[in-house]
Parts: C-alpha cells; sequence; structure tokens
C-alpha cells in the first residue's frame, strides 16, 4: 500500500497543477509543485525543503501539510504523516487528497475499519480518486469475505454492492458479487454481474458457467443452454460443463441431446453421481422405469445419502406399484431432507393407494405447501440492485 | 354400483370398478391404426366467407386489470332445431380507465354485444342477436349450452363478471332473461360454466366456475420505477372463490347447493368439463385451476362431491408443481373406455396430460406421449379433443397466447400471440405436431382464448370457432383429406335429461372400440356441438354402438351404416 501512497501523491500533484493556475500566489504553487515533482523523483530532501518554505510562511496551509504527511510516510514516518494528514483535513474539510490519504495509512496500519469512512469521504468529495477507490474496493472486499466466512451472506453481498458502486469496471468485484447474488438466488442481480464481467473480460469461462447457473434459477432455460454451450466449447474437458449444459437441454425437452451431454460427462469423470442421476431422470420421465432404477441405484452406491435419488427410485417404485419399498425409500429421503417437496409428494400418492388417507394427506399437505412457497420465493426475490422492486408481481407464472 | 365409500376406499375397490366398466362397455378393443390417414389435416379459415364479423371487445386500460386479458368463449348449437349449428359469441363491456371500485361494466355499445349468429340454408350465417333479444349484460366471460327444462330447444347460459345471465330459449326464434326467476344469477367473477345432471334426475344442474376474489382496485403489478410498467398480476396476490352448483329443481327454478354437495372448495377456476372418470354412472366435474392444484370433484352418488384433484394424482405435474390451469376437456384419448384429462397452462410449464389407470387414480403423462416437448414454450387456452381426421383416434386442437400482453420483455422466449396447435394422436401413444402443414392459420399468430368444436357443415368432419382477446373470431372449416369413413351421433334423453349430457357412448368397428360421453362443456369458457362424433378409419360398418343413459338405461344398436349423422332416442326401458 506504501507505493499506493506514493502514486497518491503524485496524483496529487497533477490535481494541484490546475488549481495552481488560479491560486495566487504564484511563488507558494511554484514551491508546492516543485516539491511535488522533487517527491516523485525520490528527492525528499528538496521536498521537504520546498514545504517547509511554504509553511513558514503559511502555517495553515492545506496542500503543504497534505504533502509534508506524503514525505513523512516515505520516510516511514507514520504518527508524524498522520497528524500532518489531520491537520490538513482540519484546516480544510473538504480537501479530497488529504482523506483519502489518512485512508491509505490507516488501511497500511491495518486499521481498515478506520479508513473506510477517510475514503468514502474522499471519493464523495472527488469521485475519482482511483487511489481511494482501489483501497475501498480492496479493503470491501476483504470485509464481504470475512462476512460470508462467518455465514452472514447479506452483508457480504452489501459490501460487493458497495463496491461495484466504486469499481465498476472491475471484473472481479463484478464477478464476486454475482457469485454472492446467485449463492443468495438473487438471480436478476447475478445475472447482470455475471454479463458485465462478460463485458469486461470476454468468454471468462467461469464467469460464463455462472451466467448459466443465474439463468436456470431464473428458468431461462435458452439463455442458461447459450452460456453453457460457450462455456463447454471452451473448456471440453471439464465434466461438469457437460452435465449442466445437459440439465438445461433436458429442461428444454431436448432429450436425446441431453443424454449425450450426460454420457460426455461421465467419460470424463466416470467417478461421478450427478450425470447418472440426471439420465435416469430423463428414463423415468418416459417411463422406462429399469434403466432409470439402475442409474439411481448406481448413484446410491456412490452417495448412499443422495436425497434426490433416493427420491426418484421412490418414485420409480410407486410407478411399477411396488409402494412398500416405494414408501421406504420416499420416507429416507425426506429424513435426510425434509424440503424434498416431490418425495413428499409421491409419498402422498403412495400412501392414496395403499389406504392410508390421513397421512397421505399430511403428506401431500406438505408437498403443496413447498410448493407453494418455492413459487413464492422465484416470484417475490427482490432486485436489490438500485434499490428497486422487481416484476414479483407480474404473471410469468413460472 | 354407486359406491358410498370414501375416495380411499374406492381405491382399494378399483378391481370392483374395473368388472363394472367391463360389464358395461365390454373388453374394448384396441383401435387399430388406419392406413388411410393422411398427417395433416386440412383447415381454412372461412369466416369472413360465412359471414362472422364477430370482434370480442376486451376493453384494455392502462391499468391492466386482470378481467381485460382473460377474454370471452363461444358455443357451437343448434339453437332453432334446423339441424345446422349456429354460433353464439360472449362479448367484453365497456372499462373505465381507471374504474371505480365495485362498478358493474355496461355493454352501451353495440360493438360490447354478445352476438348470435344463425347457419342459414346456404351455410352463411347472419346476425340475429337482437331479433332473439341476446345482446346481454356486463362483462361475458363463459357460455354453457343446455336444455334444462326439456322443451327440446337449447338454452343459455351467459357467465359473466358480476352477474351471469340465463336464457331461456322460447322455441320461436328468441330469448328470455328467466335469470331472476330461476335465482342463477351467481355472484363474483363467473368464468366457464357447465350443464350437468349430477344427481340423474332427469334435469339438467348446473356449474359454474369462478376465478377469485377480485375488484377493479387492482393493485399495480409490474416493474415499477421510471422505466417500469404496469403488468397483469398474479392469481396468487388474490383470494380464491369456490365454485357455484345450482340444482334444478324443475318448473325453470334452481335451488344453490354449492356447500350442502360439498363443491365449494375455494379454487381459481377457469375452466369446466365433465366426465364419469371411474364408471360408477355419476357425472363428476374437473376443475382447471390456475396456479393451485386442479380440482376432481368426484361425485358419492349420493348428491354431495368430494375433491380429489391431490390424491388422484390429476392435481399437479409429475414433480409435484402447480401450474396455470385454464382449459380443460375430460375425453378418452387411448380408447380403453375410461376419461383421461387436458389441462392447458402457461409456457414453461408444459400441457398436462393425465392418463386414466382405471382405478381412480389418473398418472400424468404429459412426457411420455412427447407433449411436453411441443407444449414447453406455448401458453394455451382452449382445448378440445376431436378426431380431425377420422381415424379413429382423438387428436388435439389447442388454441394459444400467454396471458400477459408484455411477457416479451420478461422472458423474449416466449411469445404473447401464438398460432394454434393441432396434434395428432398416433394410436393413443403419441402426439405430433402437425400444425405447419394443416393450414395458413397454423402460422398466424393469435391472442386466441375460446375454443369450441363441432361439425358445422355436417360434412362428418369436426371444424372449430375460435375467439381472440379484444379481436376477432375464427371460423375454421376441416377439409382435411381423407376417405375415412365416420358417424356423428346425436342423442336425445327421454327419461334422462333430453340433451342426453352424460350419456356414454361406446362405438365398436371391425378396427376397434372407440369411447365418448355426452357434453357441451369443456374447453375454455365454450361450449361446443353436444353431437358425438366418430372417425371411423376404413371401417365401412359399425357393429355396434352402445348406450349407458343417465337415467341407467342401457341401449344397443347394432349394425348401423357409417358417415351419416343419426339421432338416437333413448328407449323406455
Amino acid at each position: 500500500m506504501r507505493n499506493k501512497l506514493l502514486c497518491g501523491g503524485v496524483l496529487l500533484l497533477s490535481s494541484l497543477m490546475p488549481v495552481a493556475q488560479v491560486s495566487p500566489p504564484s511563488s507558494t504553487m511554484s514551491l508546492l509543485q516543485d516539491a511535488a515533482q522533487a517527491m516523485t523523483a525520490g528527492k525528499l530532501t528538496r521536498a521537504e525543503t520546498d514545504l517547509q518554505t511554504v509553511l513558514r510562511t503559511a502555517p495553515d496551509d492545506y496542500r503543504a501539510l497534505d504533502l509534508l504527511g506524503v514525505v513523512r510516510v516515505l520516510e516511514h514516518r507514520d504518527v508524524e504523516a498522520e497528524q500532518l494528514f489531520r491537520r490538513a483535513v482540519q484546516k480544510k474539510p473538504d480537501f479530497a487528497p488529504a482523506h483519502a490519504h489518512l485512508g491509505l495509512l490507516d488501511l497500511q496500519k491495518g486499521r481498515a475499519d478506520d479508513a473506510v469512512p477517510q475514503l468514502r469521504e474522499a471519493l464523495r468529495i472527488d469521485s475519482a480518486r482511483t487511489d481511494a477507490s482501489d483501497a475501498l474496493v480492496h479493503i470491501l472486499r476483504d470485509q464481504s469475505k470475512t462476512a460470508a466466512a462467518a455465514g452472514d451472506s447479506g452483508s457480504s453481498l452489501a459490501l460487493l454492492r458497495e463496491a461495484r458502486n466504486y469499481a465498476p469496471d472491475n471484473p472481479d468485484v463484478q464477478f464476486e458479487f454475482g457469485a454472492m447474488a446467485l449463492q443468495l438466488s438473487l438471480w436478476q442481480d447475478a445475472i447482470a454481474a455475471f454479463q458485465q464481467t462478460l463485458k469486461l473480460r470476454q468468454n471468462d469461462p467461469v464467469a460464463l458457467y455462472s451466467l448459466g447457473r443465474a439463468f436456470l434459477g431464473e428458468w431461462k432455460f435458452e439463455d442458461a443452454r447459450q452460456q453453457f454451450a460457450r462455456y463447454v466449447e471452451a473448456r471440453p474437458d471439464d465434466a461438469s460443463g457437460h452435465c449442466a449444459l445437459g440439465m438445461t437441454l433436458a429442461a428444454l425437452e431436448s432429450t436425446q441431446e441431453a443424454r449425450e451431454q450426460f454420457e460426455r460427462s461421465i467419460v470424463l469423470a466416470p467417478e461421478q453421481t450427478e450425470s447418472y442421476y440426471r439420465l435416469g431422470l430423463i428414463e423415468l420421465n418416459v417411463k422406462d422405469l429399469n434403466e432409470a432404477a439402475t442409474d439411481f441405484r448406481l448413484v446410491l452406491t456412490r452417495d448412499s445419502k443422495h436425497t434426490g435419488a433416493l427420491s426418484a427410485l421412490g418414485r420409480v417404485a410407486f410407478e411399477q406399484k411396488r409402494y412398500s419399498d416405494a414408501i421406504d425409500l420416499l420416507q429416507r429421503a425426506i429424513a435426510s431432507d425434509d424440503s424434498l417437496r416431490e418425495a413428499h409428494y409421491y409419498l402422498g400418492l403412495t400412501l392414496v393407494r395403499v389406504g392410508r388417507k390421513e397421512e397421505a394427506d399430511s403428506q401431500l399437505q406438505i408437498a403443496t405447501h413447498l410448493e407453494h412457497d418455492e413459487a413464492q420465493h422465484r416470484r417475490t426475490v427482490l432486485r436489490i440492485q438500485d434499490g428497486e422492486g422487481g416484476d414479483h408481481n407480474s404473471d410469468p407464472k413460472k | 354400483m354407486k359406491s358410498s365409500s370414501k375416495f380411499f376406499s374406492r381405491v382399494l375397490l378399483s378391481g370392483i370398478a374395473l368388472i363394472s366398466g367391463s360389464l358395461i362397455f365390454g373388453t374394448g378393443l384396441p383401435f387399430a391404426a388406419s392406413p388411410n390417414s393422411p398427417t395433416p389435416g386440412r383447415f381454412v379459415d372461412a369466416t369472413e366467407k360465412l359471414g362472422i364479423h364477430f370482434r370480442q371487445q376486451a376493453s384494455p386500460t392502462s391499468r391492466k386489470y386482470l378481467l381485460e386479458t382473460m377474454g370471452s368463449g363461444v358455443a357451437l348449437f343448434d339453437y332453432d332445431n334446423d339441424g345446422r349449428l349456429d354460433i353464439f359469441f360472449a362479448n367484453g363491456a365497456r372499462l373505465d380507465d381507471p374504474t371505480p371500485k365495485g362498478s358493474t361494466p355496461k355493454k352501451d355499445s353495440p360493438k360490447y354485444w354478445n352476438r348470435l349468429y344463425h347457419q342459414k340454408s346456404d351455410g352463411t350465417f347472419e346476425d340475429v342477436t337482437e331479433r332473439a333479444g341476446l345482446t346481454g349484460f356486463g362483462y361475458s366471460t363463459g357460455v354453457a349450452v343446455g336444455d334444462y327444462d326439456n322443451d327440446g330447444f337449447e338454452d343459455l347460459y351467459v357467465a359473466g363478471y358480476g352477474r351471469s345471465t340465463l336464457y331461456h330459449n322460447n322455441g320461436d326464434g328468441t330469448f328470455t332473461d328467466v335469470t331472476a326467476a330461476a335465482g342463477v344469477a351467481g355472484s363474483g367473477w363467473m368464468t366457464s360454466a357447465a350443464w350437468v345432471d349430477y344427481d340423474n334426475d332427469g334435469r339438467l344442474d348446473l356449474v359454474v366456475a369462478r376465478y377469485m376474489q377480485w375488484d377493479f382496485d387492482d393493485v399495480l403489478c409490474g416493474k415499477p420505477g421510471k422505466d417500469g410498467y404496469r403488468s397483469y398480476c398474479h392469481p396468487d396476490l388474490f383470494k380464491a372463490e369456490s365454485v357455484l352448483l345450482f340444482h334444478n329443481d324443475g318448473g325453470g327454478k334452481f335451488t344453490e347447493v354449492s356447500h350442502q354437495t360439498g363443491i365449494d372448495k375455494p379454487g381459481k377456476g377457469l375452466g369446466l368439463a365433465i366426465a364419469d372418470y371411474d364408471h360408477d354412472g355419476f357425472m363428476d366435474i374437473l376443475l382447471a385451476n390456475d396456479s393451485m392444484s386442479e380440482y376432481l370433484f368426484h361425485n358419492r352418488g349420493n348428491g354431495t362431491f368430494e375433491e380429489v384433484g391431490l390424491p388422484s394424482g390429476a392435481g399437479l405435474d409429475s414433480n409435484g408443481n402447480t401450474f396455470a390451469g385454464m382449459g380443460v376437456d375430460f375425453e378418452d384419448y387411448n380408447n380403453d373406455g375410461w376419461p383421461d384429462i387436458i389441462i392447458t397452462d402457461l409456457a414453461n410449464q408444459r400441457y398436462a396430460l393425465y392418463t386414466n389407470l382405471k382405478d381412480g387414480t389418473f398418472d400424468y403423462s404429459t412426457t411420455v406421449t412427447g407433449l411436453s416437448a411441443i407444449s414447453l414454450r406455448h401458453s394455451g387456452w382452449g382445448v378440445r379433443f376431436l378426431d380431425y381426421d377420422n381415424d379413429g383416434w382423438k387428436d388435439l386442437l389447442i388454441v394459444q397466447s400467454h396471458v400477459i400482453d408484455t411477457i416479451e420483455m420478461l422472458d423474449p422466449n416466449v411469445r404473447y400471440r401464438e398460432p394454434p396447435l393441432l396434434l395428432r394422436n398416433e394410436q393413443g401413444k403419441k402426439f405430433v405436431n402437425v400444425s405447419a402443414a394443416s393450414g395458413d392459420m397454423f402460422h398466424q399468430n393469435w391472442a386466441a382464448r375460446g375454443l369450441a368444436v363441432g361439425d358445422i357443415n355436417n360434412d362428418g368432419k369436426l371444424d372449430a370457432v375460435v375467439t381472440s382477446n379484444d379481436g376477432p373470431a375464427w371460423v375454421l372449416l376441416n377439409q382435411t383429406d381423407t376417405p375415412n369413413h365416420w358417424i356423428t351421433l346425436n342423442l336425445v334423453g327421454v327419461k334422462s335429461n333430453r340433451d342426453a349430457i352424460g350419456a356414454q357412448v361406446r362405438v365398436s368397428t371391425t378396427l376397434g372400440d372407440q369411447f365418448a360421453t355426452v357434453t357441451t362443456s369443456s374447453s375454455y369458457q365454450s361450449s361446443s356441438d353436444k353431437r358425438l362424433h366418430f372417425g371411423l378409419g376404413t371401417a365401412d360398418a359399425i357393429r355396434e354402438i352402445e348406450i349407458r343413459w343417465p337415467s341407467g338405461i342401457h341401449q344397443i344398436l347394432r349394425d348401423q351404416k357409417p358417415d351419416r349423422i343419426v339421432t338416437i332416442t333413448e328407449p323406455l326401458k
């Protein structure tokens, strides 16, 4: 961060030039300019002399105080530097460089929480200060990671949102915001962020994959398919890409193409479970029950707690009228994950068929409540971006 | 044979139900493929040529009132018994922008009138609305045709927002509004209606679907902000509303029995259809609900119903998801003698096809029949099973459009206006999309809503009438080039209701058996020709026509000739 501070000093110098043209006396300006040039050339003694000359005649010159603070930083005399920056701020509260330098010094000293208000103030006064914005974005990203690690996804997203406002052209910030929005199922925000990432960093495979996932969350399967297809083109040997593309193709009813993608994924990663599970779902939907059961059993031999496979195998048993097996499998699936709507639904249907009415009613009610909650969630997820509500009340009925 | 047990017991007794069905309908030979069947249909737009100039007035406003996007239905029926089908169109009314809460929209201009078109002997139509006294009231939605007083003339029930109207057919080309005397005005937002003799007393009762509790103080939906826009609201924002059931007491009087019969479970009903899905001799009622579980009201046979949509497997899709049920039909598409269900919905939901498993339950067959891939991106309203090529298998005609006129802004992959779909039934196993080769109108984008089916020109091929939202209607004449044989049965009840609604018919030829139920209700807010049409494929003789009348009377006619319209009157025993 020391280099950044130096860089900040150079920037300060350049920002002083136009001020000098309108701010007499010219001798003071000449000395300030000379000091700044000396600093960039590493001639700290000469800079010090110039600045002390100014301060002798004008002890409250905030520009000289600020520049002398920079000299002190470069001399590793941070305590004095901080005092000089604070004096500059005291003399001229809307002098952005002093706030920026104070913030940068705080950051350098590991006082990120103190740095943030100074950097924000610098940017409020002069939004073009890249030294302040770079530092602030750095802090916000760090804090976001800490919040995420602590499980506070909401705070993490809010911090990234602020970082994104300060650095709209930073692809890393855009991506991190998108990833956190994706984690929070804020599909529209995630889509916007990943699209921006891809504008800044074309064909970034990870952003393509993530954008595909966000489109899947929005049920925009054709859009998702396009992203995963680009991803697979960029990374043809990634099994997860083929699996994801297969999922979107299956959702788009392109069953044969989906099957090909899952099979390709299996060739690339034979020990996986997901593509087998997805193949099983295709077979289940077309009532190829034995094939489906084979796939689901394979998944369960590799991951005995795969709730999707347990539930799907239960559905196979239901379709085959093996109601006792179906009840056992579906109950096991629910025991692992009681939010499995489909498992509750088929358990309810199975219990109907064996005459256990009250239990059936209960399971069907749970299924409908879960479905209702899911549908509501899809419709009421707000776009936090710009503080606007989304299209949640209108009727895409998805 | 009616079981008084509850649904769950009935499932256990499914073997008995199956035996009952077999006794009535025999074993049901599978209907063979007909080698003469061409794959596509040929439908031509004859609207102008036939003199139909109807245009539905939705009265769109900047407020985006839901009412203005739900359309109005159509009926195909022979009101003057001249043997030719006539057409009745329901129409909207004027809506102010904004319209105050509690308002009743008015038909204060002829453009809002409902319209009755009489078919003349030359096959063209004339507008006889005023003379018939059918200009109407308020914002009309659905229409149901039935001879409720068994006088031999078809009467009309016109559902509407806030008020519905029962028109008695005077038999002289005029109708009389008898709503008040009959006690069937109803209330709320009424959509589809169906005539059905639910207690088999020989008189048609009336079921009226209601959408939801809604008024003109509609909430703002859509996208707020400076670049925002209004959009039609999701039904989840409104409370559900129950079906109305009016028992026909005779003498022109009805009693509302919704609560007593247990049919008053709140739903968000748009489509209605009837069939005896469990072969117990009593008509059951299917209600297509918007964005909640579909309702199947099982008729217990003792004057009450139990709602069994969810436990029967006909309430949700195969993943346990609800969908936006709109249009519905309840017919036997796989010729096994048991009524199946089709329900249309919105894009990304897939039209729901439920195959009757003959034990009181249904299997979601959308994917396995190919309907899933066909319907994924489509939004459907009116729907009917119809055998367009007379090959002996009931195909599907579906008219389409999304509900939101700005849907492209929300999802560029979905369209508001869409062409209709014609799906050919491949021996009850698959549906194949033959729309592209079946006529120009299958390439035209419509905001379609209502659909009624019937043989308008009595040429042995089923035609259709389609309505659109805030747009024209279309008369689609079926000119499919096929040598296949057919027969149309016009059943007349004596002990049963005169329309024979609820009669179940099996037609048997050397190619196999087919089954159908007499009804005027299904589709979306529409009413179709009550005559039963059967395509016979290459079979040039009918071995047997078996009829189970609602009265319980069982009739068999043998060695009937095909390619004609036959009137069959219910025997005395």
